[in-house]
């Protein structure tokens, strides 16, 4: 079906009666009767000429190219097909989709059909794959670079992901498992089967670093459909643990969960794995890894301008708490937390050095410490969302004197002041220990090992590697939701000019071959 | 102011009758001076001829026909086959004529036709055979073939070439005769266009012993054209027609191709030991022309002897 945009201009094709005219030949003025035909047609072939004879097929090729020329201009074009003419391919790529439920993974039958479905696309029709994976939704994917599945759950609603800001000539694919709510709009290929899976859903750490006790909980559902029973067990390497707990076995009725603690204690710090015996559809959701931090050696030094004992005392408590040491003061440079009471420091000294002041003035270079504050109040309040502060009990707390007055993330006020506050990996108090009570008050030791812990947070972090799905992910009981098919794909107005154009030229070339032809 | 020219000449007219009054009186004439001719003949004819074929030299059988006298038979034959016989002498065959007239639609090219020619010199070969010879076999371009007898049979011969038929069959013409056994001399009129269509019937001739002499009316149109212009040819034999813009250099080309054809033609005729001759065709067909045209053929009157 071809229209033309200017139609008006086709009003030139009987125009080419011209050209069937024109080539006319001359009317002879005699006809002879010969019996000598053949020795005519011989002679003209010796004197190189042809018998005239009405160019049918030179005449025939010029008309054509004369249309085709008035064709061309006339706009000729194939109409356009309305529907969408880009496609949005939306792939689901979390971890459910490596499930094996016979016949090879989900997500093996999910690549073969995206490379069918994008294949069998028309040629105008542009697509573009969006992969759901880890929380993030990754653009302009090439279809052959989709990878694997992730090792996590999907984290994002994929229908409002799929369907969000879809543009009005774009249609929808969503390619998944159908494990996640699906989109309601668009084309949907759903992959898998149903599946009995047991699996890990949730897990968490409670590590006491600085002190190597550690506490790992996880959470065993049971998404089949009879009862299961499960050893969970803790697996690490060697040095890593002071002792390696043994498993623990679970009764999982149909569609239950359990949860499982494992209280370890901190050897060396390394891969600790939680673990299912595996075996079933879903092997992503059947360990759950995490890696403990080392335990401190902390080199612990104190710097006091008086006598009093007690700094010492709870340096030295520290240090034997979490295995440490206590170094001299005069060598800074090896300490890893330091205690100060009283003076004056350089304050560019503290800029990254982990410790906690009493009554020390920081102070910068060349300049004159400044004058204490006001004298303390009696009411004492303090931060308790602050990790550093969250459960100890300071309503005991009495402040004598102040000694210094000290600038950063204020934790503790005394009389709307703040009198402890927190800057870089240390913590100060305008106070000296001997002018308050808090060395008495059971919080202190507490205080002290979160200082510490947080002078080293980095080296105290427990990482736990990803991997651990949402339930909805491991329940691969129910069956996936029906395909939808691909709509009909519209298609842009083609225009043929160019193709009559070069209709005319190889009509004119025919033309001149046929001419020059012996 | 030659297109001028061209239109006030008259072309031949192609119903012209072609045996006109005039044309007889020719004929007569020429059948009268006739070396050694016969007049009155028409009751001394088969007289004469039938003491010659009794008297003759036994040459062989021919199917008994129809005009055969019932002496002729060969009863002993017809004892050995059962089938009827007539006994051929010599002397016979001798004195017989074969004529081979094609009248075929390429005839009608020319100006004037050459079919007049054609049938012109039919008549007049067959006139001297009729007043000199014992028999005339006229055999026709589609192969049918007639024997005449006698001067009296002329007008006879004058209807049976008004009416023949516009064909010509080379191996048709000499198959018949040559099936019934007619010897004495053969004459074949015709344009031989082309020169390969006769070559088997007279290679055919040859294969069987007979003595043939071809004989071409020839026209103005055989050594080449005075057409100027663009001007449409049309072969009167195929109805092809072309359309071609003579000029010298074609006239030249065309005449080339004549000659060439002449050439052909005489190695056909040639290469079968034959002759062929050229007769020339007076070119406005008066009869005074036709009989001073005639008068030097000494060909013909040689044949006739």
């Amino acid at each position: 079906m071809i229209e033309f945009s200017h139609p008006a201009r086709l009003l030139l094709a009987p125009a080419v009666a011209l050209i069937f005219l024109l080539a006319l030949p001359p009317r002879p003025h005699r006809e002879v009767l010969t019996a000598y035909l053949p020795q005519w047609l011989h002679a003209l072939l010796r004197s190189r000429r042809r018998p005239l004879r009405y160019p049918w097929l030179r005449t025939l090729l010029a008309a054509v190219a004369f249309l085709a020329a008035v064709a061309a201009f006339a706009g000729p074009r194939v109409p356009p097909v309305p529907g969408p003419q880009r496609l949005r391919v939306v792939v689901d790529a979390s971890a459910s989709l490596a499930a094996d439920t016979g016949g090879g993974s989900a997500w093996s039958a999910l690549r073969a059909a995206l490379a069918g479905g994008l294949a069998g696309l028309p040629a105008h029709v542009r697509a573009s794959v969006e992969v759901l994976r880890c929380d993030r939704l990754v653009r302009a994917v090439a279809p052959d670079a989709l990878g694997e599945p992730a090792h996590t759950g999907l984290g994002m609603d994929l229908a409002r992901a799929a369907v969000g800001a879809l543009p009005e000539d774009t249609a929808l694919w969503t390619l998944t498992d159908g494990r996640a709510p699906v989109p309601a709009v668009g084309a949907l290929a759903c992959f898998g089967a149903p599946a009995d899976n047991l699996a890990l859903v949730a897990f968490a750490v409670h590590d006491a670093w600085p002190l190597p006790d550690v506490e790992l909980s996880v959470e065993v559902a049971n998404f089949t459909a009879r009862e299961r029973v499960v050893d969970v067990r803790l697996a690490a390497a060697p040095g890593v643990l002071a002792s390696v707990p043994e498993p623990v076995r679970c009764k999982l009725a149909p569609g239950a969960r359990e949860a499982v603690a494992f209280a370890v204690r901190r050897a060396g710090g390394g891969e600790v794995v939680v673990a299912l015996p595996g075996g079933d559809a879903l092997a992503a959701d059947d360990e759950v890894r995490c890696v403990l931090p080392p335990p401190p050696a902390p080199r612990i030094a104190v710097l006091s301008d008086s006598d009093a004992p007690v700094l010492r005392v709870a340096a030295r408590a520290l240090a034997e708490e979490t295995g440490g040491d206590l170094v001299s003061a005069t060598d800074d440079a090896r300490a890893s937390f330091v205690l100060v009471e009283g003076g004056a420091q350089p304050a560019a000294a503290w800029a990254d050095l982990p410790g906690l002041t009493f009554g020390t003035a920081l102070v910068a270079a060349g300049e004159a410490p400044a004058p204490p504050p006001s004298p303390a109040g009696a009411h004492v309040e303090w931060d308790r969302t602050e990790p550093l502060l969250r459960g100890l009990d300071l309503s005991e707390l009495r402040v004598a004197r102040l000694s210094s007055a000290v600038e950063g993330r204020p934790l503790v006020w005394n009389g709307g002041q703040p009198v402890v506050v927190a800057r870089g990996r240390a913590v100060h108090c305008a106070f000296r220990l001997a002018d308050s009570n808090l060395w008495l008050l059971p919080a202190f030791p507490q205080l002290l090992r979160r200082c510490y812990r947080a002078a080293h947070a980095e080296t105290a972090r427990v990482v736990v590697a990803p991997g651990l799905l949402d339930p909805e992910e491991s329940d691969l009981r129910a069956a996936p939701p029906p395909d939808r098919p691909l709509p009909a794909f519209g298609a842009p107005p083609k225009d043929l000019s160019p193709w009559f154009l070069l209709a005319a030229l190889g009509a004119l070339l025919a033309r001149v071959w046929w001419t020059r032809a012996p | 102011m030659g297109w001028l020219r061209r239109a006030r000449k008259q072309p031949a007219d192609p119903h012209e009758p072609p045996f006109p009054p005039a044309f007889r009186r020719l004929l007569l004439e020429a059948v009268r001076r006739a070396p050694r001719a016969t007049y009155g003949v028409d009751c001394a004819g088969p007289a004469r001829q039938r003491t010659a074929s009794r008297s003759g030299t036994f040459a062989g059988h021919r199917s008994y026909g129809r005009g055969d006298e019932v002496r002729d038979v060969d009863w002993h034959a017809y004892a050995r086959t059962r089938a009827l016989f007539a006994k051929v002498v010599e002397e016979e065959e001798r004195r017989t004529l074969t004529l081979l007239v094609d009248l075929s639609p390429s005839q009608d090219a020319g100006t004037p036709p050459r079919r007049l020619a054609t049938l012109r010199f039919a008549a007049l070969y067959g006139a001297l055979a009729l007043a000199r010879l014992d028999a005339l076999h006229l055999v026709h371009g589609d192969g049918r073939a007639l024997t005449l007898r006698g001067a009296a049979s002329l007008e006879a011969l004058l209807q049976s070439l008004a009416a023949a038929p516009r064909a010509h069959a080379p191996l048709a013409m000499v198959q018949r005769p040559l099936e019934e056994g007619w010897a004495g001399r053969w004459l074949w009129i015709s344009d031989f266009v082309p020169p390969d269509a006769v070559a088997p019937a007279l290679a055919l001739l040859r294969r069987h012993g007979r003595r043939c002499v071809g004989i071409l009316p020839e026209i103005a149109d055989d050594r080449g054209t005075d057409l100027l212009g663009v001007v449409a040819l049309r072969d009167p034999e195929s109805g092809a027609r072309a359309v071609v813009r003579v000029d010298r250099d074609l006239q030249r080309a065309f005449a080339d191709e004549l000659a060439a054809l002449r050439r052909a033609q005489d190695a056909v005729f040639r290469g079968a030991g034959f002759a062929l001759q050229r007769v020339p065709v007076p070119a406005d067909f008066a009869p005074a022309s036709w009989a001073f045209a005639w008068a030097p053929r000494r060909s013909a009157v040689e044949f006739a002897r």
